[in-house]
């Protein structure tokens, strides 16, 4: 089996092609991870359920006691608890960032130092967030520093 | 020079601290004469004490950073004056109240100056690997 890399930054969204001869146990096994690597959750708008992937996901937040999922032009809810998320996004790349907040650090573009010692995310698609100080210690982590 | 101190400070704090308290405690309880056990120890109890509103009130949220100032440092300086006076750590003097009170003010901005420095540093940390990411 041979592995290649093509690095092309015009992409929107990573493709994996996979080419094969004979469809085996172990491209089965290939396949069921990076299947596995985008978990779905539902989310409403409008009164509509929709099918979400969690990549497709910027961050997620608690007011009251509903969740916002945001996307990126979107805001579904859903009245799942934060907890929920957090377990069912656990070794994703989703990282909570204060009390009411869980960040997907894909679509992180930078930070800046706020005073009473928080750090300010500003993401990709310009919403800003707080990284309160307490959770700051699973930022680092998620980035091995 | 200053990059062996900027390295090196934070291990040697621990290292000398640890030290004294060891002392101050084994001096304490074996009653050493001629020494400053019970200063250091009560010293060591305020600053713990200290540490622990500050940690306390950094988990509330305030409406701004100058509130959180306002009352971190109004209910540290209180318990301070406090712990200080009943511990005998200072004199019951007014001398001694302004001149430790304006120390516990400096050293509690310097404290504030330090962690935003940390703050800072985390900040460029954070970016730099980010932008490895991408």
């Amino acid at each position: 089996m041979k592995l290649f890399l093509h690095e092309d930054q015009n992409i929107e969204e990573t493709i994996i092609d996979i080419t094969y001869n004979i469809f085996d146990d172990q491209l089965q096994k290939i396949i069921h991870l990076i299947e596995e690597n985008d978990i779905q959750l539902e989310g409403i708008k409008q009164n509509q359920t929709y099918i979400i992937k969690s990549s497709d996901i910027f961050y997620i937040e608690s007011v009251d006691n509903s969740t916002f999922l945001y996307t990126k032009t979107d805001v579904f809810e859903s009245k799942k608890k934060l907890y929920h998320f957090e377990k069912k996004l656990k070794n994703k790349s989703f990282v909570q960032i204060n009390k009411s907040t869980i960040l997907n650090m894909d679509h992180l573009r930078s930070v800046s130092p706020l005073p009473n010692y928080r750090l300010e995310a500003d993401l990709v698609n310009d919403d800003r967030l707080i990284i309160s100080r307490h959770y700051m210690k699973y930022v680092k982590e998620y980035l091995n520093i | 020079m200053k990059e062996f101190f900027e390295d090196n400070i934070s291990s040697m704090s621990f290292t000398f601290t640890v030290i004294v308290l060891l002392n101050a405690i084994l001096g304490y309880f074996l009653k050493y004469e001629g020494t400053n056990n019970k200063f250091l120890l009560t010293l060591a109890a305020l600053i713990i004490v200290l540490w622990a509103i500050a940690y306390g009130l950094s988990l509330i949220s305030f409406s701004s950073t100058k509130m959180y100032h306002i009352i971190n440092l109004s209910s540290t300086l209180f318990t301070f004056y406090v712990i200080a006076i009943l511990g005998g750590l200072i004199p019951q003097t007014m001398n001694s109240v302004i001149s430790n009170g304006f120390i516990f003010i400096v050293v509690y901005f310097l404290n504030v100056k330090r962690h935003e420095r940390l703050t800072e540093q985390l900040a460029i940390e954070i970016n730099e690997r980010l932008s490895e990411f991408k």
